[in-house]
């Protein structure tokens, strides 16, 4: 009886055809699932639903998978098998990146209509991911071999391709906010890959920032302020609707530390005004980041100290305007992915690492509080009735005050 | 003919049905029910936009045929829950507008809304508009109560605050442990007595009893008394239930009922006198 055991193997892609000398058949992998002690149930950005159980289908599915570094993959393949004459099982293993391989399995071949079936079953991979150590594997690819004889010899068949991201340790737990968005996990393991320290993942997940370009898993862009009238204030509207306010970028920063398991308290940092009178009788409760031209002053009389006068400030989708203006906004620091975001405030979010405030939204840095109203504000604000503004830019007439908690 | 007909009525039955259990699904009630001239009054919180609307109607009337009203007030969808916190006082509304926005100052955070004001609709509003003028909505006082906690300590946690009014404007917030409860007067927050110590490590919501006795009922239902000198709490009441509890401030009848928020979505059919009867009186 002549067995398919017998004929040579050749590559292809997705489906692999095997010539014999007077037939052929073919090979494919049509279903991919991962688990596992250790596996990171990843949620689609925009839904926020966790993606299906199946990561690889050769309809084209292509879902991410990931686990906390010390754990083991699990697999489990289904592939189809066209052979005329066919043997009763096959020997099956998956050869993956640094060597961590699925284990040849023989399994039995299932007729079907015109074509084989099989299983190949859920197992450990044969090696832990290394312990303590982030990856980023894009792909993580899985070469299938099949042998005819029990592992004697083996034919590479079909390749399945894989993103597999594997954390530090054991993502933090998820919370009304932070979850393990796809975004979260590309953005964290992509930058923090190889890094085996709390800091050293702290400072290259910053480094995502530091270019004022942040884009999600597809490459698509997470905009600051791309609409200066928006109201999504919470890592999950950033995701879904890429652009949002300042909290967002610093509740994602945030987000790319917890996912890989690192714990920081007191690491969220709400900034405004302190709730100084102004002399004028308003309380300065607004701040300007840079770039804003001041012009002539036309209330000096009325407010000497807060003398520069906008009336009936307008906020529209791209910008400011007013009916009279002293104060005139200017093309700004650059935020992420938009070169002139908005910038007139009452409060800012930013987060704090071991004594280090970080900006996400402009991808900068400062060693202390007093640092940011010099470095990046223009001036203050109060407002002393509907819709009027008084600044100045004498930037020792207030501070920052900040409140702190965790997130 | 009749096969239209048939498909019509299943049409408007199924919509029927899907508003029910649309508005089930959505009627996650803020903090309290309110009582208030014969009105109840109730908010729930967009999960989006983080506004409120307001819901109303009359005591023998179905939960789910309140009449709606988005109002400018709102709060964070914070990972730390704490409700949006108002009264409803002869159609005056009270509340702390705690939108998360670049532009919503927590200074300025407490706001007086008359709700007449608002029953007209503005359907030429977008959110961010509804948003906006929830900022620039006036001020019931300088939210001092706040400013002064942050001045002490800064640093955030089991942090839930929450305002009434009785005879006077009451606020509570707590902070790591300290309690801290304020009168408003004159459109000034004064203080009785030094932070009080607490172990909240949940949102807590204010309440009074006819002798104007004040109170704190957290999230579980259980109720503490605050002492006259407002030195201490005290635990007077254990909740059996505790799942998530709402409460029903009747100011008609000067009296507070807890319910599980549970028993409340699955009564909408029923009007506020049949689900009064499910809930239990504050007394002590």
């Amino acid at each position: 009886m002549k067995y398919c055991a017998l004929l040579l193997l050749c590559f292809c892609s997705t489906f692999c055809t095997v010539t014999a000398q007077d037939f052929e058949y073919n090979f494919q992998a049509t279903e991919v699932k991962f688990s596992g002690a250790g596996s990171i149930s990843i949620r689609h950005d925009s839904l926020a639903t966790i993606y299906s159980t199946a990561h690889w289908r050769n309809t084209g599915l292509r879902e991410p998978a990931g686990w906390s570094s010390g754990s083991t993959m699990m697999a489990t393949a289904n592939f189809e098998f066209k052979c005329a004459k066919a043997p009763d099982s096959i020997t099956i293993r998956g050869l993956g990146n640094d060597t961590i391989n699925l284990p040849a399995q023989t399994v039995k071949l299932n007729p079907a209509t015109g074509v084989f079936t099989c299983t190949y079953p859920l197992v450990y991979a044969s090696k832990k991911f290394p312990l303590g150590v982030v990856n980023y594997y894009a792909p993580f690819n899985i070469y299938w071999e099949i042998s005819f004889d029990k592992g004697l010899s083996w034919y590479r068949s079909d390749t399945t391709d894989h993103k597999v991201y594997v954390t530090k340790s054991n993502p933090m737990t998820e919370t009304t906010n932070f979850k393990y968005f796809h975004t979260v996990l590309e953005l964290s393991c992509k930058n923090a890959i190889g890094q085996t320290t709390d800091t050293g993942i702290i400072s290259k997940c910053w480094s995502e920032f530091t270019d004022q370009i942040v884009l999600n898993h597809k490459g698509d862009s997470l905009h600051y302020y791309k609409n200066y009238i928006t109201s999504n204030t919470v890592l999950p509207l950033l995701l879904k609707y890429r652009t949002a306010q300042c909290y967002t970028f610093a509740q994602l920063f945030a987000a790319l530390i917890k996912v890989q398991g690192i714990s920081k308290t007191n690491n969220y940092v709400f900034i405004t005004p302190k709730a100084v009178a102004s002399p004028c009788g308003g309380t300065i409760n607004r701040f300007l980041v840079k770039n804003w031209k001041f012009l002539a002053k036309s209330d000096s009389l009325g407010c000497p100290s807060f003398p520069y006068k906008n009336v009936g400030t307008t906020l529209t989708t791209s910008g400011y305007t007013y009916t009279s203006a002293d104060v005139i906004d200017q093309t700004g620091i650059d935020g992420s992915c938009n070169k002139n975001p908005s910038s007139f405030f009452n409060n800012h979010q930013i987060t704090k690492y071991d004594g280090v405030y970080y900006d996400a939204c402009y991808g900068v840095k400062f060693n202390a509080l007093t640092d940011i109203k010099t470095a990046a504000f223009d001036g203050w604000g109060v407002q002393l009735s509907p819709g009027t503004w008084n600044f100045t830019n004498d930037m020792s007439k207030a501070d920052l005050a900040e409140t702190i908690t965790t997130w | 003919m009749i096969a239209q007909k048939i498909i019509h009525v299943s049409l408007i039955l199924i919509s029927i049905l899907l508003g029910i259990l649309d508005a089930n699904a959505q009627l996650r009630i803020e903090r309290k029910i309110i009582i208030d001239n014969g009105q109840y009054y109730f908010f729930t919180v967009d999960d989006e936009t983080q506004l409120a609307t307001l819901y109303t109607g009359g005591l023998d009337e179905k939960l789910i045929k309140a009449k709606k009203y988005p109002m400018p007030i709102g709060r964070e969808l914070n990972d730390v829950f704490n409700p949006l916190s108002f009264d409803i006082n002869d159609g005056k509304l009270i509340g702390i507008n705690w939108i998360l926005n670049s532009m919503n100052s927590r200074y300025e955070a407490i706001k007086k809304i008359n709700i007449k004001d608002w029953l007209k609709p503005h359907p030429e509003w977008t959110i961010e508009d509804w948003a906006q003028v929830s900022f620039d909505q006036p001020i019931l006082a300088p939210n001092e109560p706040w400013e002064r906690m942050i001045e002490e300590n800064n640093v955030l946690e089991n942090c839930f605050f929450d305002i009434m009014q009785i005879e006077a404007k009451v606020m509570a917030i707590c902070n790591q442990g300290k309690l801290r409860i304020w009168h408003s007067a004159g459109g000034k927050w004064v203080e009785k007595s030094t932070a009080i110590p607490v172990d909240f490590t949940s949102y807590f919501s204010l309440a009074s009893v006819k002798s104007g006795t004040i109170c704190l009922v957290d999230a579980q239902g259980n109720v503490y008394k605050v002492n006259d000198a407002q030195t201490a709490i005290t635990k007077v009441k254990t909740s059996v239930n505790p799942k998530p509890q709402i409460l029903i401030v009747d100011n008609d009848h000067f009296k507070t009922y807890t319910i599980a928020a549970e028993t409340i979505e699955a009564a909408t059919m029923d009007n506020l006198k049949g689900i009064i009867k499910l809930a239990t009186e504050i007394t002590f």
